[in-house]
């Protein structure tokens, strides 16, 4: 009894640990410190369920599913997603939730998966009820029923209505020119497959880095690229926060890199150069970073404030004094001062 | 293989009824022992991840089937390596290295695939190795041996190739060379992916480098080659590609050519009969899935499993990808139709890469295999339900739709490996459609079929892309295409294994790319 007593003493603070390294991004070790406490908070279901939204959010499917195994039916939403990415389809739609949001299109992928069609057309009508009949996904998944069923009018109009909603919905692009073609549009049909040829990639390069945040949600750079890979898309209100978030967890080696690519969207796509000197001013005073000045003066000259350009000129000059591109860039951007600019 | 012993033990096979296994390992028996070395570096250097392939051949022109296997090495490359193999095939199931009288079939280069042919039309099979460094050519001599004539033919590439296929492009009765290439690394300068904590460095994914393009070479009949991608309409082709596969999907009489990408969108090139091709990608459907995304195109088949008288594509991917299975529908348009033929769940979790249609229990219908084995060593770290080794799988063909038959596949999907090529051929010499399957850093296992026990219709010696149709006695037509068989990274035998089940066949007849149907007799 002293022993456990001393064992749950211990407890918290280890708890603590763990919730530490969590939040410090250090997942993997969060989640073996958690496995090392785990035969002594055996009864705990509130740790038990903390440890399997930890294993879920770093991909460890199967861990998860055992560590679910004591516990109820409550968390069976969560049994069955394991399954499902497991790719053990016939036990995970016993368990996903058709009432979750984020499980009503799982069931119908997965029943489609499993070619149940007449059992997936129930949980897309369920979907409907519970995200919207207007909701783009639901929309698209209407329009592949149909195409599949060989109803491609109506095929037609559900992807051009999911296409309203979200108009780089990919699989309803990709749907509409199908059914375009197979409807004998065959002109438009080429036309919208071109488009989202040129968009997958882009689309892709997003998935990818999104994908990146998954094991280090914290690590700046990661943001960024999810950053770059929106403004490639013209997501440009999701890339600015994109990149604000990358600069709040940026290490100083990671400033400068991270505002140079927000400062470009900010100077070449909003067309503000104004807040694109901002957003170089405020890591350069961070990391004092040359290349930061040097671009806030090319901002400025573009934008016809040589005497701004100067200024940060000589700044990068303090900073690279020996750097002969810089003092070429500061004479230029003189010269222009004295021609009136 | 022991042929008394296999009889006997086939005989206790049939009293144990239908769930006997398709496949015996025979791999000890026939003496093809070859183990790949993938150089497996603490830096993790992609190329490590990808080979190799094999060829089933005649190379000694006796009429038996031999294996050229090709081999990795240390990695990044280096002097010294062991070199690829060749064996020689007695027609009866037993191989001996004949690696030291090939002559330069003993290429030692960081090996990738193999693409074979008679190139010079002298009547022996010729080989055209990839490299992660410069490719070959290796011309047959008498007697199994080979000639590195790359230099003379005009060919030579160094950079990251990755499947080649022989096919006649051009229908000029000469054959013609496609290599697609993969990506731009820095082999000096090792990215580093994954966490930094020791042990989970990892592979990169082919999205953080550069696609190479792929090349067209045109036999220009004379012991040459030319390089005519862009002549031939093919310049728009920088995309990850890992292998290609001719087919003629229209009946036209030509051979088209597909081309699997790695997490680019897929290829389908339509000739026009001259050897001049226009991108059909987007009208056929083909460069990605039902969804309009892309995926990792590794291995691939061209096969009619659904009996209607038409090609259909075949490609393997990677995991949380399907497998992709694009029916066609007869008026230049495909479907995904990866669900309808019962392939998308059971495809999900594995990683693919060979694969082959073949009718492995000669009932008429063309059942479909696949090798696994994930790229990354270390992807339990990553996601605990994947593994790096992975069990083949066998997808029976019932009536059109497949079933994974883990039950019958014996000793393909016994063990999980590190699958990547997946050949079919004769290897026994006994009528029946045999598997070799490749491994990245493991041995080649070799599976005797033990469904069928021989009695196919065997169709060889025709050239690569030949349109093979057989009648049965119950009134179906059964439509193969011979040769070209690339799976992944390499080439099955050029032969089409025909059987009806219960019923006979009626006729046979052929058609070469190019050429007018003539019966068999």
């Amino acid at each position: 009894m002293i022993a456990a007593g001393l064992l749950l003493g211990l407890l918290p603070h280890a708890a603590q640990s763990a919730d530490e390294l969590w939040d410090r991004g250090e997942r993997a070790a969060a989640i073996e410190a958690m496995l090392a406490e785990l035969s002594a908070r055996g009864d705990d279901a509130g740790f038990r369920r903390t440890l399997v939204e930890r294993e879920l959010a770093v991909h460890r499917y199967a861990a998860a599913l055992e560590h679910l195994e004591p516990l109820g039916d409550e968390l069976d939403a969560e049994r069955g997603y394991c399954l499902y990415r497991l790719g053990r389809f016939e036990e995970a739609v016993r368990y996903l939730d058709p009432t979750r949001r984020n499980h009503a299109l799982l069931i119908f992928d997965t029943l489609e998966a499993l070619g149940r069609h007449a059992e997936a057309a129930d949980a897309l009508a369920r979907a409907a009820e519970i995200l919207g009949a207007d909701e783009p996904r639901v929309l698209a998944r209407v329009g592949k029923t149909r195409a599949r069923e060989g109803d491609h009018a109506a095929a037609v109009k559900a992807f051009r209505a999911a296409l309203d909603a979200d108009p780089l919905l990919m699989e309803a692009l990709f749907g509409l020119g199908r059914a375009l073609l197979r409807t004998g549009e065959r002109e438009e049909g080429l036309r919208v497959l071109a488009r989202h040829r040129a968009l997958v990639p882009l689309v892709d390069e997003l998935d990818f880095a999104r994908d990146g945040l998954d094991l280090n949600p914290l690590h700046g750079p990661n943001h960024a690229r999810v950053g770059d890979a929106e403004r490639r898309l013209g997501l440009l209100d999701r890339a600015e926060a994109s990149y604000a978030r990358a600069a709040q967890l940026a290490k100083p080696e990671e400033a400068a890199p991270i505002a140079l690519r927000h400062a470009r969207l900010l100077d070449e796509d909003r067309g503000d150069p104004k807040a694109a000197v901002s957003v170089l001013e405020l890591a350069y005073h961070r990391v004092r970073d040359a290349r930061l000045a040097v671009r806030a003066a090319a901002v400025l000259l573009a934008a016809k404030d040589a005497r701004g350009a100067v200024e940060w000129l000589e700044e990068a000059k303090r900073v690279r004094p020996n750097d002969a591109e810089i003092q070429r860039r500061l004479e230029e951007a003189r010269a222009a001062v004295e021609a009136g600019g | 293989m022991e042929r008394e012993e296999l009889n006997t033990e086939d005989t206790e096979s049939t009293e144990i009824g239908r769930a006997a296994p398709w496949f015996r390992d025979a791999t000890a028996t026939s003496g093809l022992l070859f183990e790949h070395d993938a150089g497996f570096s603490a830096e993790k250097h992609l190329p490590e991840t990808m080979g190799a392939g094999a060829a089933l051949i005649d190379a000694d022109g006796d009429g038996r089937l031999d294996v050229y296997f090709v081999q990795g090495g240390a990695f990044p490359p280096a002097e010294g390596a062991d070199g690829n193999r060749l064996f020689l095939g007695d027609g009866a199931g037993r191989f001996r290295d004949a690696t030291a009288a090939s002559g330069d079939a003993a290429h030692a280069g960081y090996g990738m695939g193999v693409a074979a042919g008679d190139v010079d039309g002298d009547g022996a099979t010729d080989l055209y190795v990839t490299n992660f460094g410069p490719d070959v050519l290796l011309l047959g001599e008498r007697g199994g041996r080979f000639r590195d004539a790359t230099s003379a033919a005009g060919l030579g590439d160094e950079r990251w190739t990755a499947g080649p296929v022989f096919f006649d492009a051009d229908l000029d009765g000469d054959l013609d060379l496609y290599v697609t290439a993969y990506v731009e690394i820095d082999v000096a300068n090792p990215e580093w992916c994954g966490d930094r904590a020791p042990g989970w460095r990892s592979y990169c994914h082919p999205d953080r480098y550069s696609g190479l393009p792929d090349r067209y070479w045109r036999n220009d009949g004379d012991g040459t080659f030319a390089d005519a991608t862009e002549a031939a309409g093919l310049a728009d082709n920088a995309g990850k590609g890992l292998g290609a596969i001719p087919c003629d999907p229209d009946g036209d009489g030509d051979l088209d050519l597909y081309v699997a990408n790695d997490s680019v969108e897929n290829k389908f090139w339509r000739n026009d009969g001259t050897g001049s091709f226009a991108d059909d990608t987007l009208f056929t459907g083909t460069g990605v899935n039902r969804n309009g995304a892309t995926e990792a195109g590794m291995g691939l088949a061209v096969g009619d499993p659904d009996g209607d008288g038409d090609f259909d594509l075949f490609v393997t991917n990677f995991d949380d990808e399907s497998n992709t299975l694009y029916r066609n529908d007869g008026d230049g348009l495909f479907t995904d139709a990866t669900i309808a033929f019962g392939l998308e769940a059971p495809s999900r979790l594995p990683v693919g890469f060979g694969t082959v249609f073949e009718d492995f229990d000669l009932d008429g219908d063309q059942d479909l295999a696949v090798a696994n084995g994930h790229i990354i060593d270390n992807i339990h770290l990553y996601h605990d339900g994947k593994t790096w080794k992975q069990p083949a799988q066998l997808f029976v063909n019932d009536g059109g739709r497949f079933r994974d038959a883990a039950e019958l596949a014996g000793a393909l999907g016994a063990e999980p490996r590190v699958g990547r090529g997946l050949y079919s051929g004769d290897l026994d010499g006994d009528g029946d459609p045999d598997l070799l399957l490749t491994q990245c850093g493991g041995p080649a296992v070799v599976l005797e079929n033990a469904v069928a026990r021989g009695g196919a219709r065997v169709v060889r010696g025709l050239a690569p892309g030949t349109r093979v149709e057989a009648r049965t006695s119950d009134g179906r037509v059964l439509v193969r295409q011979l040769g070209a068989a690339v799976s992944y990274f390499g080439l099955g035998e050029s032969a089409v294994f025909l059987g009806a089940g219960d019923a006979d066949l009626a006729r046979v007849r052929v058609r070469e790319p190019g050429g007018a149907w003539r019966t068999l007799d």
